[in-house]
């Protein structure tokens, strides 16, 4: 991602007009923000639709309404958000169809960590790392998870920088963080075992 | 064994709870400031925790190889350029309609209030859609004049009865009452060069 003075600069030039700073703005973020839109919509050619819905807002006018109160990126994302919303309402696939939000977090995990014996070992360290591995495992969570996923590891952005993106509370970004985590090791230590 | 302190593990006499939650934003890196010493305190005394942490910075870095390649490619940029461009030819198309919809509708407002004023009577501003009977809606050519406009109507046996709107539209009525007047009426207006479009409201 480009560095914040500059990416400031490109949206104003953007304001004004500038389609060679809509395409500096284009190549630093949009890699971004469609890997966060693929990581809820779990479709290539739907994220790349809210790619496209995103950058066309910030063109035809948003780059001109930015405050400034949050950094680029996290602007983008924002409205990324919104535009993904868009994309499932068109789907007729609301908000948490097939991917409730987790329950007792805390409570669930700690008796889960109780349960599970043994912490991580090397081995499930070693799967962790192994992005083939974790990319099966990623694929099958939830995709509300899947998006905290992306934006706590992937992004690595602080909980209440995730829950002003996704619109959410901090404990429902912890908490589908919680549920993310126990999954992803379950889902690993299955793949290890030859279970999945 | 029970893993819910650190007590039940280390030789720390504390009853201090794993900071579970806490570790996912040591791990990323963007726990800050008290919050951060605490749970890094923690950790050094508690192999259980460092473990996890272990894992979970291993989460990172195998998200990080797993999404790494995922990108809208160049496609993405050419059909971003392209929608741009539809939009700024059609805003080029706009600007000089509409500037010519404006001097229409303006000069022919004020031909319309001379043209009243001439025939002595007040300036009644009916607005489209409210007055009874048959009507057409009529949009002449932007450079018609006062004197051919009156002409057209006068040659289509119609009167006005509303407008101009926004657009430059004029409502006009039949002077006749006789069936078929509207059909006439309708026909000749259509039939001048100084007339762009008729229609029935």
């Amino acid at each position: 991602m480009a560095e914040e003075a500059e990416a400031r600069d490109w949206l104003s030039r953007v304001a004004q007009g500038d389609e060679g700073a809509l395409r500096c703005l284009y190549d630093a973020y949009s890699p971004a923000i469609y890997r966060f839109a693929l990581a809820r919509l779990g479709n290539a050619a739907d994220a790349a639709d809210v790619v496209n819905e995103v950058m066309l807002e910030v063109w035809r006018g948003a780059a001109a309404r930015y405050q400034g109160d949050a950094s680029v990126s996290t602007w983008l994302h924002g409205m990324t958000s919104f535009r993904i919303i868009d994309c499932l309402r068109r789907r007729a696939r609301h908000e948490g169809d097939g991917d409730p939000e987790p329950g007792s977090d805390r409570q669930e995990y700690e008796r889960w960590m109780e349960a599970e014996g043994e912490p991580p070992g090397e081995a499930l360290v070693r799967a962790a790392e192994d992005a083939t591995l974790l990319r099966r495992c990623l694929d099958r969570l939830g995709p509300l998870l899947r998006q905290a996923v992306y934006l706590a590891f992937f992004e690595e952005r602080p909980y209440g920088e995730i829950a002003g993106i996704l619109q959410c509370s901090e404990g429902t970004v912890k908490s589908r963080i919680f549920n993310a985590r126990r999954q992803l090791r379950e889902c690993l230590e299955g793949l290890m075992a030859g279970r999945a | 064994m029970r893993r819910g302190t650190v007590t039940d593990m280390h030789e720390q006499g504390d009853n201090e709870t794993h900071p579970l939650e806490a570790l996912t934003w040591l791990a990323n890196g963007t726990l800050r400031g008290e919050e951060r010493e605490r749970v890094e305190r923690h950790v050094e005394r508690c192999g259980r925790c460092r473990t996890e942490l272990r894992f979970l910075a291993a989460l990172g870095r195998g998200t990080r190889a797993a999404w790494s390649d995922e990108r809208p490619g160049e496609l993405g940029w050419a059909r971003l350029r392209a929608a741009v461009r539809r939009e700024r030819r059609q805003k080029a198309g706009r600007v000089p309609w509409l500037a010519a919809a404006a001097v229409l509708v303006a000069v022919q407002a004020g031909l319309l209030g001379w043209w009243v004023h001439e025939r002595g009577e007040e300036p009644a501003y009916v607005a489209l859609g409210e007055q009874a009977g048959p009507r057409l809606q009529v949009r002449f050519r932007p450079e018609t004049t006062e004197v051919q406009l009156r002409r057209v109507l006068r040659d289509a046996g119609v009167a006005l009865a509303g407008g101009p709107g926004a657009l430059g539209i004029y409502e006009v009525r039949p002077l006749s009452a006789e069936p078929g007047a509207l059909d006439e009426a309708a026909r000749r207006l259509a039939a001048s060069p100084h007339v762009i479009e008729v229609r029935r409201p």
